[in-house]
């Protein structure tokens, strides 16, 4: 079995890095095992060292600074803007809860409201037959929605409004979150 | 993969954060010195861990914005580039843990990438010591690939060896004896090992 390692490894990777032997060294890197295996390794991985030396292509140390303090910057842009993050999504959060708590508290009121639109929807259902594009069907067809959408009750035309002006300011909501992002 | 910014982006940020003050311990100067002490061995030491020099690129760059916001008790420059060297090891493992890339796993010598500069009759010679040298790399593990850059090419002492790869000091006496064994095993049977100067 090899020798764990020699005393003078230090002495011969150094003059392998340095080019500079003595004599006296070089015949014991020969003889010597482990010293033999360093000089090998030092020499093959210093000779790739210098291919990437003059291979490499390294960025300016001044861009490199350039970028450091921008990325910095974005750190500590982001470290502060934290907080607003977190309370905004801590309130997205409770807004949501609060609508589903408010649905199952008010479960029974939600659907007497609803049920006039249902039956109201049901009864502006056309018959299968009027499903054929026919411009004269589309336009009595029309006519009979407007005609029945009138006899919808107050709060739950109300409420059809409400959700319809909401759905409008959301993707108003959307669509200015987006541009400035 | 190099997270470049452009001019716009550039400029948009320096808008939005141009009040937030964010200090290096460095100066402009020390940092342009250092860098060109340490860029270029830092970069050979991950590419040849890695095998990739995209990586290779990336990771180096990440290295020193991460360095520039440690806070060192004192600015000694041996420590300094030693604990850069620990966070591109560091890196290193982060990326082969996220990618689940297999880390042995260096590009072939037909995969290797010709060299950057190989326009003259220099660059073929070049080319195959380099294919040469990454299918025996490739048969080590990726400690190993570090321990020996650190320890044969930085003459790194077995202690700046530990600190840097995050092992004790005893476990890289053993564990470079064998990753030394290794290599020059496998070189000798490529014929490649050719005395010791």
């Amino acid at each position: 079995m090899k020798p764990f390692e020699c005393d003078r490894e230090p002495l011969v990777i150094e003059a392998v890095r340095s080019g500079l032997w003595d004599t006296e060294l070089r015949e014991h890197a020969t003889h010597c095992d482990p010293c033999s295996d360093a000089a090998l390794a030092a020499r093959v991985l210093n000779e790739m060292r210098a291919v990437d030396q003059a291979e490499a292509r390294i960025p300016d140390a001044g861009l490199m600074w350039w970028k450091a303090q921008l990325v910095a910057k974005r750190t500590a842009a982001e470290r502060a803007t934290q907080p607003i993050s977190f309370v905004e999504r801590f309130a997205y959060a409770c807004g949501i809860l609060c609508f589903i708590g408010v649905c199952v508290w008010q479960w029974a009121a939600i659907r007497a409201w609803s049920a006039p639109i249902k039956s109201a929807s049901g009864s502006l259902r056309p018959p299968a037959s009027t499903w054929h594009l026919d411009f004269h069907n589309v336009a009595s067809l029309i006519a009979s929605w407007a005609e029945k959408a009138g006899s919808l009750q107050g709060s739950s035309l109300t409420m059809v409004l409400s959700v319809g002006v909401l759905l409008i300011f959301v993707a108003f909501a959307a669509y200015f979150v987006r541009s400035e992002e | 993969m190099l997270k470049e910014f452009t001019l716009s982006e550039a400029q948009h940020l320096g808008r939005a954060v141009g009040a937030v003050d964010e200090t290096f311990q460095m100066d402009e100067q020390s940092f342009r010195t250092f860098y060109d002490r340490t860029a270029r061995p830092l970069w050979s030491y991950l590419y040849r861990s890695s095998g990739n020099a995209a990586l290779a690129d990336d990771l180096m760059q990440e290295s020193y914005f991460r360095l520039l916001r440690v806070r060192f008790p004192e600015m000694n420059q041996e420590y300094m580039k030693n604990y850069l060297f620990r966070i591109g090891t560091n890196l290193l493992r982060d990326h082969w843990r996220h990618s689940k890339v297999e880390p042995a796993a260096l590009a072939a010598p037909e995969e290797v990438e010709q060299p950057r500069a190989a326009a003259d009759g220099h660059g073929e010679q070049t080319f195959q010591l380099r294919s040469d040298v990454m299918n025996v790399m490739k048969g080590l593990k990726p400690r190993e690939r570090e321990l020996l850059w650190l320890a044969y090419v930085e003459g790194s002492s077995h202690r700046e060896i530990a600190e840097t790869i995050g092992l004790k000091e005893q476990s890289v006496r053993s564990l470079l004896f064998r990753a030394r064994n290794s290599f020059a095993t496998l070189m000798r049977r490529r014929g490649l090992g050719a005395g010791p100067a």
